[in-house]
């Protein structure tokens, strides 16, 4: 029985009054592809705020490979292996895109700031092997590498979306948090993502996706997860969770 | 050639050349020791600024009491030399570490939170040092000050004292070429892309694995021992101190400094310090000691209002806004 | 080290004078920091041109209460102008430019008054009730004490009445709450930056103007007490208006209790007392005495 490489145990997360999430529990399994559907303000961005720390649990815990991984800070999570891309794209916009990718390695890499300043040959060193890396995460989610050292800015917003993976695959995560990847994708852009998200997974990356596009979920997913107000309603097959009755009901008819 | 000047580190290096040329010849060209006084002054003021500039620019924190660690950098260099007789090179290595030590001891809380914490931590920082100077006469004699502080000097040849000003000259400015240098290489490594990158998105930054507070207080730390350096080199070069230098209004003149030569350019530093003095100078030629303050506040709120990444950068943008304007224009 | 009652009693009181100063100063950080977010490091400049204001006023002959009247309304005015030509061009900057901005401002306002009224001490103001020091129990107060008091209390309770009692006040307080709900539901967002700003101006002046009598007004009084009702508001929680008079009252106290116990240190430590809470108050619990009990990244 292997090891969950992310498990949930009673999470908690309230605002106010609000429970926006009620006492959720679920793994996911190394390797696989699982993705957390329901409707609009089920919790689903709530839960993936708080399992990369950008919002502390109230009650409950979790844990990364084995790690507890409740109450830590986001840096910290994410030297655990965890990396997250965002709904709406959060790129910077500052730097280039070879630039942006290469932050990503940066869990990986360890040159402090009296280093940097003095440029000493392990430093040099390093920031050969992380554009090396930048570079071929770029080409992996099929972006143009000759066009790296452009502004982040300048690519389409598909492009900024796979630029975000890109960003994530740096960091040789564990896990991988997708916030609504295919939203304001065409068509031809979904299925290359969804191509893209199988290779992912071919490289031993686990995946957990949160989206509205049935479409692209039933493809893509081993394993789903179904969320109404907070609560776990379902959770199992794609094919299961598309039958259950009380996820026909939470969905009321929005096309299953 | 244009191809050379497009990639980024091969720029730096030609810039740097260039600069460290231009300090290295100039001195040839200048007729009294007055004008060479003001150019150590705008060496020394860019150490302090480049380490500012880092700070305020890449990890976007203001401090208003900058002066307040270069006061305590002179300070430690004279009382060591002057009271207790220790060397000034070992002196001028105390100074740095002493400086870091209080740094981070105010810069740890502070940093943990949003900018106007640090700022005003770093207000009422400057306020009690500077009033700790004129106070605690027992330490610093008060504004009498601390006279007689020996020259930095190697094997007898006096480096940087009042009696040489060109040696003062060039340990200045080959300390400062250094410090701008070393920000430079800071800004383009690991450590100065995840400090960009706060900037881009706290929270994207964050979830990639950088730990924000820390870089903070490090940056902090480092911009505080840059002005420490300048400190004990300004105490051995005037060779007496008081603490009229190190007051809240020098501390902004600092932050005017980087405001003027762009807070996301390194080099912006050099040009902001000369301004700043050349202004000083000008406004004291016409009498206008006591309006400093105005135009320093008024400087701050245009530059950030109009031309937000100051004259380095912000010219070379209106020159080319002009450029594709004029282009537009002629099609 | 030992007190008499008296003496005890007098501390407190000069405590709880300055504190009311304080929490007055405080306020108007928080109405600013609530509209925008914004921390105002030119809200000590207020006070001194209160202070200054109502003696250049009282001075060219106008009698007591108009004088105080037209100061504060002189600064308000100032606190209009600046939010206009500073603040407004640069909507939606980052937190660093609007830092450096109210620096600016702060630094342009100490200029001014410089070059209008010099950088002497002047005299301080005639006190509004003149007389001798009265006495309550064994310690003697100053008259302008009571007024100090008195027009603060007055101050906090119209505060009060406008964000509870009028359309105003509760529109000001929801552009506080979440700047973009309040659009949506038809608040002019500007206005409200624009009325907090100038609110502020005015409790700044207000704040110089009764403690002209006292202190003796001069170009940089505005720095140490601006600072120090930054640190009362953040003592109570920034943002937060029973915190700014809890912080207020607080330090005014610490402060008072400090000079009175510890004679030897002198008055130029008393600052230094304001500034070791503010630096306490960040270490271990930035959100302040009133505030959340975690920052919510």
């Amino acid at each position: 029985m292997t090891q969950p490489v992310l498990e949930v145990r009673d999470l908690v997360r309230r605002f106010g009054g609000l429970v926006a999430v009620d006492r959720v529990t679920f793994d996911v399994a190394p390797g696989s592809i699982k993705a957390m559907i329901g409707p609009n303000g089920a919790g689903k961005t709530t839960i993936f705020n708080v399992l990369t720390g950008v919002l502390p649990a109230d009650e409950g815990a979790f844990s990364i490979a084995g790690n507890r991984a409740d109450g830590l800070a986001s840096h910290q999570i994410a030297a655990l292996g965890l990396a997250r891309t965002f709904q709406n794209v959060e790129l910077f916009h500052n730097m280039s895109i070879l630039e942006n990718v290469m932050v990503g390695c940066h869990t990986r890499t360890r040159s402090s700031l009296v280093s940097a300043a003095l440029r000493l040959p392990a430093m040099r060193q390093e920031e050969r092997a992380m554009r090396e890396r930048a570079l071929r995460a770029i080409e992996f989610v099929g972006l143009d590498p000759t066009r790296a050292e452009e502004e982040a800015g300048s690519l389409s917003f598909g492009q900024q979306r796979i630029l975000e993976i890109a960003r994530a695959l740096a960091a040789e995560p564990s896990m991988l948090l997708l916030d609504e990847p295919a939203a304001g994708l065409s068509t031809r852009e979904k299925a290359r993502l969804a191509d893209l998200l199988r290779a992912l997974c071919d490289r031993g990356i686990t995946l957990f996706l949160v989206d509205h596009d049935m479409e692209l979920v039933m493809q893509v997913s081993e394993d789903v997860l179904v969320l109404d107000r907070g609560r776990k309603i379902a959770e199992g097959t794609p094919r299961e969770v598309q039958r259950d009755p009380e996820v026909i009901g939470a969905y009321l008819g929005e096309g299953l | 050639m244009k191809a050379a000047l497009k990639d980024p580190r091969r720029r730096r290096v030609l810039t740097f050349a260039a600069v460290a040329a231009a300090v290295a010849i100039l001195p040839v060209f200048v007729r009294s020791e007055y004008y060479l006084y003001l150019l150590v002054m705008v060496g020394i003021y860019t150490m302090v600024a480049v380490g500012l500039n880092l700070l305020m620019g890449y990890a976007g924190q203001v401090s208003l009491g900058h002066a307040a660690f270069v006061a305590i950098g002179a300070y430690t260099s004279a009382i060591l030399t002057v009271r207790v007789g220790v060397s000034p090179w070992l002196a001028l290595i105390a100074a740095a570490l002493i400086t870091a030590l209080v740094a981070a001891a105010v810069g740890m809380p502070a940093l943990r939170l949003r900018g106007h914490y640090l700022a005003m931590a770093t207000l009422g920082f400057g306020m009690i040092v500077h009033r700790i100077a004129l106070q605690w006469d027992g330490l610093t004699a008060s504004d009498r000050g601390i006279s007689g502080i020996p020259p930095l000097s190697i094997e007898g040849v006096t480096l940087v004292s009042s009696t040489n000003d060109l040696g003062t000259y060039y340990v200045v400015w080959l300390v400062a070429l250094l410090a701008v240098l070393a920000c430079s290489n800071i800004v383009d490594s690991r450590v100065g892309r995840a400090m960009r990158a706060v900037h881009g998105s706290e929270v994207a930054a964050e979830t990639a694995g950088v730990n924000t507070a820390r870089y903070k207080l490090q940056v902090f730390v480092l911009s505080a021992v840059l002005a420490g350096l300048a400190g004990s080199l300004y105490a051995h070069y005037m060779t007496y101190i008081n603490p009229d230098p190190f007051d809240f209004a020098h501390s902004i003149a600092l932050v005017v400094m980087v405001v003027i030569g762009g807070m996301a350019s390194t080099w912006g530093a050099v040009v902001g310090a000369g301004s700043v003095q050349f202004i000083e100078v000008l406004l004291d030629a016409r009498h206008l000691h006591e309006q400093k303050p105005v135009a320093y506040g008024l400087i701050l709120m245009l530059i950030m209002i109009f031309l937000p990444q100051g004259l380095a950068r912000g010219g070379i943008d209106i020159a080319a806004r002009l450029r594709r304007r004029r282009q537009a224009r002629d099609r | 080290m030992s007190l008499t009652w008296g003496q005890l009693l007098q501390f407190l009181l000069s405590g709880l004078m300055y504190g009311s100063l304080y929490a007055v100063i405080a306020l108007g950080f928080n109405l600013i920091h609530n509209a925008t977010r914004v921390v105002n490091f030119a809200q000590g400049e207020f006070v001194t041109l209160g202070a200054l204001c109502s003696l250049s006023l009282v001075m060219i002959g106008l009698p007591l209460p108009v004088a105080l009247v037209g100061a504060v309304a002189i600064v308000t005015v100032t606190g209009w102008a600046t939010e206009r030509m500073a603040i407004r061009p640069v909507r939606g900057a980052s937190v660093i430019t609007l830092i450096i901005i109210t620096i600016g401002a702060s630094v342009f306002l100490r200029g001014m008054v410089t070059w209008i009224w010099g950088s002497d001490e002047r005299p301080p103001l005639r006190p509004f009730w003149p007389g001798p020091s009265l006495a309550l129990g064994p310690a003697m107060v100053q008259r302008q004490y009571i007024w100090i008091l008195g027009i603060v209390l007055a101050t906090m309770f119209l505060l009060w009445l406008l964000g509870e009692k009028t359309l105003l006040g509760k529109a000001m307080r929801a552009c506080a709450f979440n700047q973009r709900a309040a659009q949506i539901v038809g608040i002019d967002v500007g206005r409200m930056v624009l009325l907090s700003w100038a609110l502020s101006a005015g409790l700044g002046a207000l704040a110089g103007v009764i403690i002209a009598p006292v202190v003796t007004p001069k170009w940089d009084m505005g720095v140490m007490l601006g600072l120090k009702g930054f640190a009362a508001a953040i003592l109570g929680g920034m943002g937060i208006p029973a915190g700014a008079v809890l912080g207020g009252i607080t330090l005014g106290l610490a402060e008072s209790l400090g000079v009175g116990l510890l004679p030897d240190w002198g008055s130029g430590y008393k600052d230094a007392i304001a500034f070791s809470i503010m630096l306490a108050v960040l270490f271990v619990k930035p959100t302040g005495l009133l505030g959340a009990r975690s920052e919510a990244r």
